[in-house]
């Protein structure tokens, strides 16, 4: 099934069918023994007290984190990223995909790739959504996404290209995007080609 | 005793006696000691007052030091926090960024949730 869905009805989709729940951290212990094998590896996992704790935050762009984490309870993040193909068996996320297959999520969009897939899966809350995952599976770098609550696309957007956030590409010119993106953004890029 | 006899007594015992010389003087002197006495709690007061003042004053600036720090504290731990969001945020952003461009193959949508 092709789909011609922009990012803009995705991210809308995404970011504002979410609603606040406590308690929904992933269990990703099984990414331990990954982390051993990835020659880097991003974890972050912040909780609703850290998140209140970011609310009185008074540097620059303090303004639209606030506004961004207002009703934010959860962030859950890993990356490992690995020197050579197959350093991780792909089949290492069925156990988490399985998790993921309750009626408490909505599956949101797979897409299938070389040696990998990427999903969004929704999270339902009891007055809508309450969250996505992301889960990325790629030849070299595996990416879990865990947002529990609702984020703010009007915030999102104004914190698009400061702080390493590239910017959303709303459109399907391709204008626009990259810019802030930095280097993160340019190796996804890459590795299409 | 009759009348007369207990007349003469009383008159005796009421009669008008002279002060001992150096009385007023003696009373004069014990008055200004004891004004003196009650003087210097009073001063000792006004020292307690001070002495109050400056110890709370120490304390307030002790606490608005104790404050300060812990308020830099919590500005840097929130300043690091901000930073694991924003970075998150970029993760986030950036693999939906890469999902728009290689949408191609499956697109699940529950029906009634805007799906096409």
């Amino acid at each position: 099934m092709r789909a011609n869905m922009n990012l803009k009805q995705i991210t809308a989709v995404v970011f504002f069918s979410t609603l606040s729940l406590t308690g929904q951290e992933l269990d990703l212990s099984f990414l331990k023994g990954l982390e051993a094998k990835a020659k880097e590896s991003t974890t972050i996992n912040l909780g609703p007290e850290q998140i209140k704790l970011m609310m009185g935050f008074s540097g620059e762009g303090s303004k639209e984190l606030q506004g961004l984490g207002k009703n934010i309870e959860r962030v859950q993040v890993t990356t490992l990223e690995f020197d050579k193909e197959g350093m991780y068996n792909v089949a290492d996320m069925d156990n988490l995909r399985a998790k993921l297959k309750t009626p408490e999520y909505v599956p949101f969009i797979s897409v299938k790739e070389r040696n990998g897939f990427t999903e969004i899966v929704m999270r339902k809350g009891p007055k809508g959504m309450n969250g996505f995952v992301i889960l990325s599976a790629e030849p070299r770098e595996l990416t879990i996404v865990n947002i529990v609550g609702q984020l703010d696309l009007a915030s999102l957007g104004s914190l698009t290209g400061k702080f390493g956030i590239p910017n959303i590409h709303m459109g399907s010119s391709g204008k626009g995007e990259g810019k802030g993106e930095g280097k993160s953004g340019n190796k996804d890029e890459d590795e299409e080609k | 005793m009759d009348e007369r006899e207990f007349e003469q007594e009383l008159r005796a015992a009421l009669r008008p006696v002279a002060a001992p010389p150096g009385l007023a003087e003696r009373i004069v002197r014990e008055a200004e000691a004891r004004q003196a006495a009650r003087r210097k709690p009073v001063a000792q007061q006004i020292w307690l007052r001070w002495g109050a003042l400056a110890a709370m004053f120490a304390a307030g600036t002790f606490g608005g030091l104790h404050w300060n720090e812990r308020r830099q504290v919590e500005q840097l731990e929130a300043r690091r926090v901000a930073e694991q969001f924003t970075l998150a945020m970029s993760i986030a952003t950036r693999k939906m960024s890469k999902l728009q461009r290689n949408l191609v193959v499956e697109v699940t949508l529950r029906p009634g949730k805007g799906g096409q």
